[in-house]
């Protein structure tokens, strides 16, 4: 049996993508919490091109990029399918996934942004994009992948915690029962999964370490 | 009978590795010329989230953006395979795929900038095709390994546009004798037959991006 390992850092999500997955296929791994302060030559030779988390070692050889070690896993541990078997159903779930990861920038502008400073342009995006997950991707379906979870829902996860953890700070609730009914429902229903429940970081502790980031990122552009 | 249609257009590299994948695998395909001035409702009403190009219609079935039309077409026609059987390979091939998605700002940003900035660009360019040519190439032939593949697709932008775009803004990123094996990748990817008849027309291609250039310059100044 060839050894896996994790190294990831508690408080991000694209960690938590890649538990979640190993999770719900039964894999076991050991985790190997990385400092990103100081980060180590193991996280340095494992993925030099970017030194970032999460990166998955398997048999000694490391996949890094959380969406391509989703691929990864679900083609290396076929049980449990993540992803649909028809090939038109699996390039709609990647389009979903990619439309996510390409839509970033739009939620790192809100984390940085103050109460004060807080774009009514950005937020307009924000429900926009949300919307469009609701209608396009979600449907009338309970989880994205239909009766059960699957890799657009891993891939959307952060929504139902580390989103909810940047409304507080913005004060702002954008994905609510009133804007988003559907898409809330989805979040609840994913959150209460066992899996993830069981998964997840300390809200209180994540919401003091959006904090101290938020706090790094203002005294930096105030040199 | 399958009936398979892409929409592009002519200058987008984006479409290019489309189409190069199914002329690879010899697929059947129509192609319908798109006018993004000019959208037309067959492209909103296949891609009504982005309303961009490339899109694959497989039996009126549609799929948008270029890496997962590549994932479909290579589950969909598995003949002449475009990844390895590895699933650790396959997974490099993925990450250096999405490495050049996720560097095009900076690709594109030589040719979007002038001065000191084009000069800042130029030096970002030259140290990206330095990870290329030395974590993502390797002692490799190509990309894929052996035989050409999904990622030496995606990197075809560098053959083919990178030198357009160098000139359509007037700088060279590389000496002649920088990036050697790059250069060697570069020369085995042009001289595929494949490849070699399924290029954009480079004096159309550099009188556009010289075009476009100036009107993008124009409308930052403004």
């Amino acid at each position: 049996m060839e050894e896996v390992k994790l190294l990831g850092f508690w408080p991000s999500p694209y960690s938590y993508r890649v538990i979640w997955a190993l999770k719900l296929k039964g894999v076991k791994y050991e985790y190997i919490e990385e400092d990103l302060s100081n980060k180590s030559d193991r996280l340095l030779q494992y993925n030099p091109v970017h030194k970032k988390i999460p990166v998955l070692v398997h048999g000694g050889k490391p996949i890094a990029e959380s969406l391509v070690i989703l691929e990864y896993v679900e083609e290396t541990w076929p049980q449990n399918p993540l992803l649909p078997k028809d090939a038109y159903e699996r390039a709609l779930a990647r389009f979903w996934i990619k439309f996510g990861a390409d839509k970033g920038p739009i939620f790192s502008a809100f984390f940085r942004s103050t109460k004060e400073e807080l774009d009514q342009n950005a937020i307009k995006e924000m429900v926009e994009y949300l919307k469009i997950l609701e209608e396009q991707a979600l449907g009338d379906k309970k989880f994205f992948g239909g009766d059960n979870i699957g890799l657009v829902d891993i891939a959307y996860g952060w929504l139902c915690h580390w989103f909810i953890g940047m409304e507080e700070m913005g004060g702002v609730k954008l994905l609510g029962p009133s804007t988003v009914p559907r898409l809330h429902a989805w979040a609840e229903n994913f959150k209460q999964l066992p899996i993830i429940q069981e998964n997840l970081p300390d809200y209180t502790k994540l919401l003091a370490h959006f904090k101290s980031l938020r706090e790094k990122n203002t005294a930096s552009d105030a040199r | 009978m399958e009936e398979v249609k892409l929409l592009g257009v002519w200058p987008s590299p984006y479409s290019y590795r489309v189409i190069w994948a199914l002329e690879l695998k010899g697929v059947k395909y129509e192609y319908v010329k798109e006018d993004l001035a000019n959208k037309s409702d067959l492209l909103l009403r296949y891609n009504p989230v982005h309303q961009k190009v490339p899109v694959l219609v497989h039996n009126e079935k549609p799929i948008a953006e270029s890496t997962v039309i590549l994932e479909y077409i290579e589950e969909t026609w598995p003949h002449n395979p475009l990844l390895p059987t590895d699933p650790h390979e396959r997974a490099f091939a993925r990450f250096w795929i999405k490495f050049l998605d996720d560097k095009s700002p900076t690709l594109v940003g030589l040719y979007l900038t002038v001065g000191e900035e084009q000069e800042k660009a130029t030096k970002e360019v030259r140290e990206l095709l330095k990870i290329i040519e030395e974590q993502g190439l390797g002692e490799k032939k190509y990309f894929g390994g052996d035989k050409i593949g999904l990622a030496d697709l995606v990197f075809g932008f560098i053959p083919v546009w990178l030198g357009v775009l160098e000139e359509s803004a007037g700088v060279k990123v590389t000496k002649p004798d920088d990036f050697p094996r790059l250069q060697v990748w570069i020369e085995n990817f042009r001289e595929n037959p494949v490849i070699k008849a399924n290029l954009p027309d480079p004096h159309q291609l550099l009188a556009h991006s010289k075009q476009k250039r100036e009107v993008l310059l124009a409308s930052k100044i403004a």
